[in-house]
């Protein structure tokens, strides 16, 4: 199998750890970027090739650090990110792998069903993350592999 | 009714015992129409006739009404033949009213108040007296002679022997007699009142006197004949409105009762109706003829012939609106002016201006709206005014097409607009075709015509519409409309509506383009338009297969931007435009033409930070987002000199100062004042340098470790002495050491506990007040407290039990709740014990004598630190000044600090993972719980998330907090340092702070004291934040500052619960002038009641200079803290 080349978009650095250390055990081959917001998600997802962008919903606006609060929460981060690169022609597929199942009063599945509608094959389709069960762990494991 | 029951009641009143009221009734109800009590009229002798007749019915006082009658047994329609037999009888006494009602009305509006008063006593004295009479009374005394009159007026009318509904209503009367101020609150308690009653027909009967306005049943009389001749013709007259054309039609009986009724009685009102109803041609309408010419003068567009007839003709009859309608129009189309009225005008003078100014749409038209609608509910017993009424209501009418829909209803004699009382034109033209008013057919035949494009008449516009019907809209109409608007040659009062009706015309025709072109440039010339359009929101769903963006990027993101469209639909708006321009930034964008709206509209709201905020391959991180905006700013203001871009600009600015500030604030937490110390608390150490200064290098002596000699000698001496340390520790040792060393080591030690712990500048007293003092427990909790996921502690010293979550939200019952609250429970304590090993165990000093049980970060003891300080002697042993000597030694416990600032942050990366296990916890045992088919939980999980990720990031603003940072230092005022410990502490807890500035004060001060004053903010604010949340009182608070011959007062002062004001004035008291003991006893270093001698320790010594002040005191339940500085120092 080729090297994977995967860009994790997520502002919870417990959840990104966790993602990041199964994806290592379960995909040896595998390259991973980081984006902590819209801002550096877009940055980086523009600037190089992924075989797959790996999205949270809600993210800041930019990255928190020292010197920057992060701007607004976008509650429906991960979508802005989809429907931006989309806009700017880039050639991308994307996973949402999210904790909520709301977002500004849309529940994920009605998002989920336009992302499908709206965006093709660029979107493969969505995840229910949870700190507390692996369900998840197989449903991303799987769809990675289906790349 | 047979001739045997006739009898049989005949007999009845021959009985003196038989109740005749009773009696009458019965046979009101057993008649049941107009014939049949006619028949028993007939019969029944003429002795009894006026009982029959309703005699009671004429009042002789206030006192007799409600006293006696009986109920109407049927509704109002069903009752009409039962209402003309009364009136029949009462004819004469109804046709004077009338006509009094008329001059009273006319009296009444024009300000002729002792000729309204008069015709008042003569009805009562002439007819009869009544509870409009009494209601008119009150009304007159409130406008005539002031609020002090109509007291005594209300207090004469409403005696013990009258009748508690008379008392009631006239109570009623008299609040609602406030012509100023709208009256909705009262109209609304009554409301609520009536609307809770059982009895339908009593529910009805008070609302329909109490909020006429109101919808009531048309039960509503039944009660009506326990009042008075005039309050029954009264009630018959206001409802006229609810009887239904169809019912009239359909029914023979009601049809003749009302004719006859029209024939007997000379009231232009019923009059009207009955020629709405097809059932009559008489025009019986005083003044008739001077009417019907100023309507004609109208509709043939001689606008000022309308002035000039109409100002004689209101003389006569202020009261028919219809006709103010077409005058105040007349006035608008001609470009005349009403010019402004005194306080002392006319009713009928304050209700043309206000209808003027409201038409006018010039400014807040709402606020004479509102004017209007107040008179009208004050004087609702003028029947004018319902109608008046009645037209607002009209003209609030979203759709043009329907707008005139209820024109009809009260409206006064006949007019072209009553034909909206119709549903087909048949009806219509036997309307017109009976009344002799030849004009009004001519119209309505010319607006009919329209519909194939002969002619248009813009000049009634509504009316144009209305008649034609959405569906009827042809080409040429809409070319008429579109010519008018774009010439601004609609009148002030229908812009509104045509522009709307445009708006949706073109969007209904799918010209989605025309329409957002439109809609943008119209209200860009004008922002009162489009406001009655309520589904313009989904008219943008229409636009989604239109391709738009790239033919009219601007149009559309200026539309979306006004319609309210979310953040990125804007964002992908501005993108295209600036792109379509070849422009990389909106900033760029160079306006040539200062008329140019849309530009202006685009640069000024379109292109905000938000929109900003998603162009990230362009700005990279807020700030070039802010610059961004501050350039677009200072360009519109360079060009338009509106000072809301000035406001911006300065919002701006002071945004990113504050956060500016704040961050330094964070970055200032750990710290030491080592100038304070040098200069003010090392004279003792001085004095040992001087002696190491003098001391040779090695230069042995015998120092001795341990006690156990010194013990034994105490023993001896027979004195008890306890020891705490270990045996090895104790036994005595004796060697030989440097001297200078030793000097050396002890210098160290002493400037270390200096440096840690002196009260006044120590760093255990910045980690006091800095960190441990609320804002770490704050910082840490806020987000725990936001998602609802953890109780504070309640009075009884135990956590709130949770019921947001177990049964608010999850709708958890019986066992299942309390479990659930049960793990609440246990999840607040879990996470509190967190946060306080944090604060109480970890970022805490210690050395060899203090703290030493616990597991402090700062661990500065002696056996850990003599490596340092050993190394340090070989470094500085030749240094002979005090001051370089004390910096070196600063240095050396900085380097070490560093290492223990490491520590608290490996400790506040296990508290984040303490946080996170504990939050996945409480996650999967409620889950357990209550099982994942409650619906509910994935709230819940959701609020776990989003607390999941906020926490980490508080964890790393906490982590910031733990390292020392060389700022810059910039010099700053006094309000910036004020509003930068407000915004810190609003930022860190659920409650804000709201403050009301009053600032004389532009001074600026040294930036090496920003964080001291902020420091006396924050524990000042703190403490008020902290007293209002415990007592639940407003947490807002007042700050004046003040400057003169460089003293600078600052006076704060915040509410203080009543209770409390006792215990304060004696703390107040008690700690008087023992803030210098008590600092120096180091409670400026804990954190339990510390708050005061902080403040006290920045504004007498760190800022200190001897004639500052710190002053409390309780004055009129207000708290007061009263500082002064001198600023002589201070300043920069």
């Amino acid at each position: 199998m080729k090297e994977l080349k995967i860009l994790i978009i997520e502002d919870d650095d417990h959840k990104c750890s966790e993602i990041t250390t199964f994806l290592k055990e379960s995909f040896p081959k595998i390259f991973l970027k980081f984006g902590k917001s819209y801002q550096s998600g877009i940055q980086e997802a523009t600037s190089a090739q992924y075989d797959l962008l790996l999205l949270d919903m809600s993210i800041p606006n930019f990255d928190i650090n020292e010197n920057e609060d992060g701007g607004s929460i976008l509650k429906n981060g991960g979508e802005l990110i989809i429907m931006e690169l989309i806009d700017e022609n880039v050639n991308f597929k994307c996973l949402i792998l999210t904790q909520y199942e709301t977002f500004n009063d849309e529940t994920l599945d009605a998002i989920d069903l336009r992302l499908k509608e709206n965006c093709g094959d660029k979107y493969i389709g969505c995840i229910r993350y949870s700190a507390w069960k692996d369900d998840w762990k197989e449903l991303l494991k799987n769809a990675i592999t289906k790349l | 009714m047979k001739n045997k029951e006739i009898g049989r009641f005949i007999s009845h009143f021959h009985n003196c015992e038989i109740n005749k009221i009773g009696l009458v009734a019965n046979i009101y109800y057993d008649s049941e129409n107009y014939n049949n009590l006619k028949e028993v009229d007939r019969k029944i002798p003429s002795i009894f006739r006026g009982v029959l007749h309703l005699s009671y019915l004429k009042k002789k006082s206030y006192k007799d009404i409600f006293q006696k009658g009986f109920p109407l047994k049927n509704d109002f329609a069903k009752s009409i033949g039962i209402l003309l037999f009364i009136f029949e009888y009462h004819k004469n006494e109804i046709n004077k009213f009338l006509r009094y009602q008329q001059n009273f009305e006319c009296a009444f509006l024009n300000g002729k108040y002792e000729e309204a008063k008069y015709i008042i006593e003569c009805i009562n004295k002439q007819i009869s007296y009544s509870l409009w009479a009494a209601k008119c009374e009150i009304k007159l005394s409130r406008l005539n002679e002031g609020i002090n009159s109509s007291v005594n007026k209300y207090n004469s009318l409403i005696t013990t022997d009258h009748h508690i509904f008379f008392n009631y209503l006239c109570e009623n009367a008299f609040k609602t007699s406030e012509i100023e101020f709208s009256l909705d609150s009262f109209i609304n308690s009554y409301y609520a009142q009536f609307s809770s009653f059982d009895d339908h027909d009593f529910k009805d009967f008070f609302i329909s006197h109490c909020c006429p306005f109101r919808e009531y049943g048309i039960n509503s009389m039944k009660e009506e004949l326990y009042s008075s001749i005039i309050d029954l013709y009264i009630a018959f007259q206001s409802r006229l409105n609810l009887l239904h054309i169809d019912v009239v039609e359909s029914d023979k009986d009601i049809k003749d009762c009302l004719i006859k009724m029209n024939e007997i009685l000379d009231d232009p009102y019923l009059n009207k109706y009955c020629l709405l109803w097809g059932i009559s041609s008489k025009c019986n309408f005083p003044h008739f003829t001077e009417r019907s010419s100023i309507i004609d003068s109208y509709y043939s567009e001689r606008y000022k012939d309308v002035i000039i007839s109409s100002s004689e003709y209101f003389k006569k009859m202020p009261t028919d609106i219809t006709v103010l309608d077409l005058y105040i129009k007349s006035i608008l189309k001609t470009g005349d002016v009403i010019a402004k009225i005194d306080k002392n005008a006319s009713l009928f003078s304050k209700i043309t201006y206000y209808y003027y100014s409201y038409f006018k749409k010039e400014e807040s038209p709402d606020i004479y709206l509102n004017k209007l609608y107040t008179i009208c509910n004050a004087e609702y017993m003028i029947l004018g005014l319902r109608h008046l009424r009645s037209i607002l209501k009209s003209y609030e009418v979203k759709k043009i097409t329907n707008m005139l829909d209820d024109f009809w209803k009260y409206s006064y004699a006949i007019n072209l607009r009553d034909i909206s009382y119709f549903n087909n034109n048949e009806k219509i033209m036997s309307f017109l075709d009976a009344i002799p008013h030849p004009t009004l057919k001519e119209k309505f035949n010319s607006i009919c015509d329209s519909k194939i494009g002969k002619s248009i008449d813009i000049g009634y516009e509504a009316l144009d519409l209305q008649i034609l019907g959405c569906n009827a809209i042809t080409e040429p109409l809409i070319q008429i409309l579109e010519k008018r608007i774009y010439k601004n040659e609609i009148p002030s009062y229908m812009k509104d509506k045509i522009a709307s009706f445009l708006f949706s015309y073109y969007i209904s025709t799918q010209d989605i383009h025309k329409a957002v072109i439109f809609f943008v440039e119209e209200k860009l010339k004008d922002d009162e338009l489009f406001h009655i359009l309520n589904d313009i929101e989904e008219s943008a769903i229409h636009f989604e297969n239109v391709n738009l963006e790239e033919q009219i990027p601007l149009e559309l993101s200026i539309f979306h931007t006004i319609i309210g469209s979310d953040t990125y639909k804007r964002y992908i708006l501005y993108k295209r435009y600036i792109k379509s321009i070849k422009m990389s930034k909106a900033s760029d964008i160079i306006i040539t033409n200062s008329d140019n709206l849309k530009l202006k509209y685009f640069l000024s709201n379109v292109v905000d930070q938000k929109v900003l905020g998603l162009h990230v391959l362009l700005f990279k991180n807020s700030n070039e987002v802010l610059e961004e905006r501050l350039l677009i700013c200072k360009k519109l203001l360079e060009i338009y000199h509106d000072k809301r871009y000035s406001d911006e600009i300065e919002q701006i600015v002071k945004e990113q100062t504050i956060k500016g500030l704040i961050k330094r604030v964070d970055e200032s937490k750990i710290f030491v004042d080592e100038e304070s110390l040098v200069k003010n608390e090392l004279d003792e150490e001085n004095k040992i340098f001087e002696i190491f200064n003098n001391t040779q290098l090695n230069t042995q002596y015998s120092q001795i470790e341990g006690i156990s000699d010194i013990l034994e000698v105490l023993r001896v001496a027979g004195m008890n002495v306890q020891v705490y340390t270990t045996s090895e520790d104790m036994i005595s040792q004796q060697k030989m050491v440097d001297y200078k060393y030793s000097l050396f080591h002890q210098l160290y030690l002493n400037i270390r506990d200096k440096f840690l712990t002196s009260p006044k500048s120590g760093l255990d007293y910045y980690l006091s007040t800095r960190i441990r003092h609320g804002t770490l427990l704050n910082q840490l909790r806020h987000h725990f407290q936001k998602y609802k996921l953890i109780t504070n502690i309640g009075d009884d010293e135990k956590y709130i039990m949770d019921s947001y979550w177990s049964k608010d939200i999850l709708l958890l019952k019986g066992e299942k709740r309390i479990r659930c609250s049960e793990t609440f429970l246990q999840f607040s304590q879990k996470i509190d014990e967190l946060i306080l090993i944090m604060k109480d165990e970890y970022v805490q000093i210690k050395t060899e004598s203090i703290n030493k049980e616990k597991e402090a970060c700062f661990d500065y003891s002696v056996e850990l630190m003599n490596y340092e300080i050993s190394s340090l002697f070989e470094d500085i042993k030749f240094i002979n000044d005090f001051e370089s000597f004390t910096s070196c030694i600063f240095q050396n416990l900085w380097l070490y600090t560093e290492c223990c600032l490491k520590i608290v942050k490996d400790k506040l990366e296990l508290t984040k993972q303490g946080f996170l296990d504990t939050l996945n916890s409480l996650e999967k045992d409620v889950t357990v719980i209550i099982g994942l088919e409650n619906t509910s939980i994935s709230k819940l999980i959701e609020a776990i998330a989003q607390c999941r990720t906020a926490i980490q990031s508080d964890i790393n603003t906490v982590s910031n907090w733990f390292q020392r940072k060389y700022t810059i230092v910039f010099d700053f005022t006094i309000q910036m340092a004020i509003e930068t410990s407000v915004a810190f502490i609003n930022k860190i807890n659920l409650t804000h702070l709201t403050i009301v500035e009053n600032i004389e004060s532009k001074t600026m001060f040294k930036g090496e004291h920003f964080n001291s004053f902020n420091d006396m903010f924050n524990d000042l604010f703190n403490n008020i934040l902290g007293y209002c949340k415990r007592r639940q009182l407003d947490t807002n608070f007042e700050i004046n500052v003040s400057e003169s011959d460089n003293m600078l007062m600052i006076e704060i002062k915040n509410s203080i619960d009543d209770e409390d004001v006792e215990s304060t004035l004696q703390m107040i008291e008690k700690t008087r002038g023992k803030y210098d003991a008590l600092i120096s006893k180091g409670i400026s270093r804990g954190e339990g009641n510390s708050g005061i001698a902080k403040i006290y320790n920045v504004v007498m010594n760190i800022l200190g200079d001897n004639n500052n002040q710190f002053e409390m005191s309780i004055s009129n339940g207000k708290f007061f803290s009263k500082i002064s500085l001198n600023t002589t120092n201070l300043k920069s």
